[in-house]
């Protein structure tokens, strides 16, 4: 699945790729047609809370809503967990990460 | 045959475009496969069957030796096989073509991928028919003796794979049949995992169906087999029919055909089919005994080498029979971000997740799924080792 959002000024298209389905929740994987530069120090700052996650050199990795989210630096993201198990759930959350709009 | 020589046949491995080690989804296709596939294009491009031009005769020709070539390799008749899409398709089209006694039950297993349990569970539902449950043993092998209490109770049908594509674990096939024709339970193999890793003789497991696909032995996706022993023709009534499947058709009758073209209506895939034959020669050619020697000695390297770093934790289980298949999970890590991590790390390709077996995935005691390593005979003790330092390395870095 395919959305178009705004990300650092600019339009950018994302796909949104189920992973896996269990219980009630789903994995996806999240990309852009063209590689970014996001501020994973930023993002992370932003997002976790009390300390929970980490950010290395290319990757943060911290828990939004009870869903693990991995964000590379190029724009490609993975959630495990995300409920409910849709696609539109998976965009809500990239857009609060990428701070699309 | 040597292994650089063996890795030379396959594109994907002259390209080196990573370490792949996801046999178990899809295997990779050699020259050999590409060219069959290809060759029915180039020198057919027409259909089989029913047409009076030589082309049209000499593809059905084709066809039968290519049915004839695979019945072969897995020691079966070629009266016995149907052309099916896949291993999904073939089970499914089986659960939903067979005839059932009301209320005997159907025994599946713990250890099954969603291919071999849900067709069951929709027959279970619509005929009101009970689904009973076995369980497997710490070394992820099916619980004999739960199986033989299981099929006790008025059991009509077992269906388990032979080879577990989360754990790896090769199940004792002939030893569940037997048990199962003892109690007049009809057998059903799910072979996916097990073809292209060991020899096949269907005779010698003396199942009564067996499915498995052409994409997880070196051939190309969507084609795949379905057996069914000829003693049992009969107690299945196919569920498609259209052309090809009948002979004579008047407003008030139709005369099916003989087993299996009943079961394979309209155009089959004519180049995949080609390229399963191909297939099967290739490994012929390469050799069961030699195939499950390399794989065999690579799993051992592998899970040895993994269990002995701190921090992994290994869901499959040592010294058993193995196709190769390696479950685990870094502590600290979920399996979709570790996946990320080798690819990003070492371009090496593993799958993660619950790899369609929710209910096993979850009976290991983990709620996020594993990382999942599958090998192949044309992978190399560099690759495994690269795979264990990268491991290390991530490890070291949490």
């Amino acid at each position: 699945m395919k959305r178009l959002l705004v990300t650092g000024g600019k339009e950018v298209h994302f796909y949104s790729v189920n992973l896996c389905n269990y219980e009630d929740k789903g994995d996806y994987e999240l990309f852009p047609t063209e590689e970014l530069s996001l501020d994973i120090f930023a993002i992370g700052e932003r997002l976790m809370t009390n300390g929970n996650g980490r950010i290395s050199g290319e990757a943060a990795e911290f828990n939004l809503e009870g869903v693990d989210i991995t964000v590379y630096k190029e724009g490609r993201l993975i959630l495990e967990g995300v409920i409910p198990d849709t696609h539109e759930k998976a965009f809500e959350l990239l857009e609060r990460i990428i701070e699309s709009g | 045959m040597d292994t650089a020589v063996l890795r030379e046949r396959f594109p994907a491995l002259r390209n080196s475009r990573g370490i792949y080690f996801d046999n178990a989804a899809t295997s990779l296709v050699p020259d050999d496969v590409l060219g069959e596939v290809a060759r029915y294009s180039r020198e057919f491009s027409v259909n089989a069957g029913r047409g009076a031009y030589s082309l049209a005769t000499k593809l059905t020709v084709e066809i039968d030796e290519a049915r004839e070539r695979i019945a072969d390799f897995i020691g079966v008749e070629p009266c016995e096989i149907v052309f099916t899409a896949n291993t999904t398709d073939a089970i499914n089209k089986l659960a939903l073509s067979l005839k059932y006694k009301p209320r005997k039950s159907i025994a599946v297993t713990h250890l099954e991928h969603h291919s071999n349990l849900l067709p069951w569970r929709l027959v279970s539902e619509r005929n009101d028919i009970p689904l009973q449950l076995i369980r497997y043993t710490p070394q992820g092998i099916i619980d004999v003796n739960h199986a033989e209490k299981t099929l006790r109770r008025n059991c009509q049908l077992i269906a388990f794979t032979a080879a577990s594509n989360v754990l790896g674990t090769v199940q004792p096939v002939k030893e569940l049949t037997n048990l199962a024709h003892e109690k007049g339970v009809l057998v059903v193999v799910d072979a996916a995992q097990w073809a292209g890793h060991f020899a096949m003789n269907l005779k010698d497991w003396d199942c009564d169906f067996c499915a498995f696909s052409a994409h997880k032995m070196c051939g190309p996706t969507g084609t795949g087999i379905l057996y069914v022993r000829k003693e049992v023709q009969k107690q299945l009534s196919p569920i498609f029919l259209g052309g090809g499947t009948v002979g004579d058709v008047t407003d008030e009758v139709m005369k099916l055909k003989d087993f299996p073209y009943c079961f394979e209506p309209g155009t089959l895939n004519i180049e995949g089919i080609f390229g399963f034959a191909a297939a099967v020669k290739f490994l012929s050619e390469v050799g069961m005994d030699d195939i499950e020697k390399r794989v065999s000695g690579l799993h051992r390297h592998l899970l040895g080498g993994l269990s002995e770093i701190e921090g992994v934790i290994t869901y499959t289980p040592k010294d058993v029979d193995n196709a190769g298949i390696t479950s685990f999970c870094i502590k600290g890590l979920t399996p979709h971000r570790t996946a990320s991590i080798f690819d990003r790390k070492g371009k090496l390709m593993l799958r993660s997740g619950y790899h369609c077996a929710v209910p096993l995935v979850k009976s290991l005691g983990n709620g996020k799924g594993t990382v999942r390593a599958s090998l192949a005979f044309y992978n190399t003790a560099e690759e495994v080792e690269r795979f264990l330092e990268i491991t290390d390395e991530i490890v070291k870095e949490l």
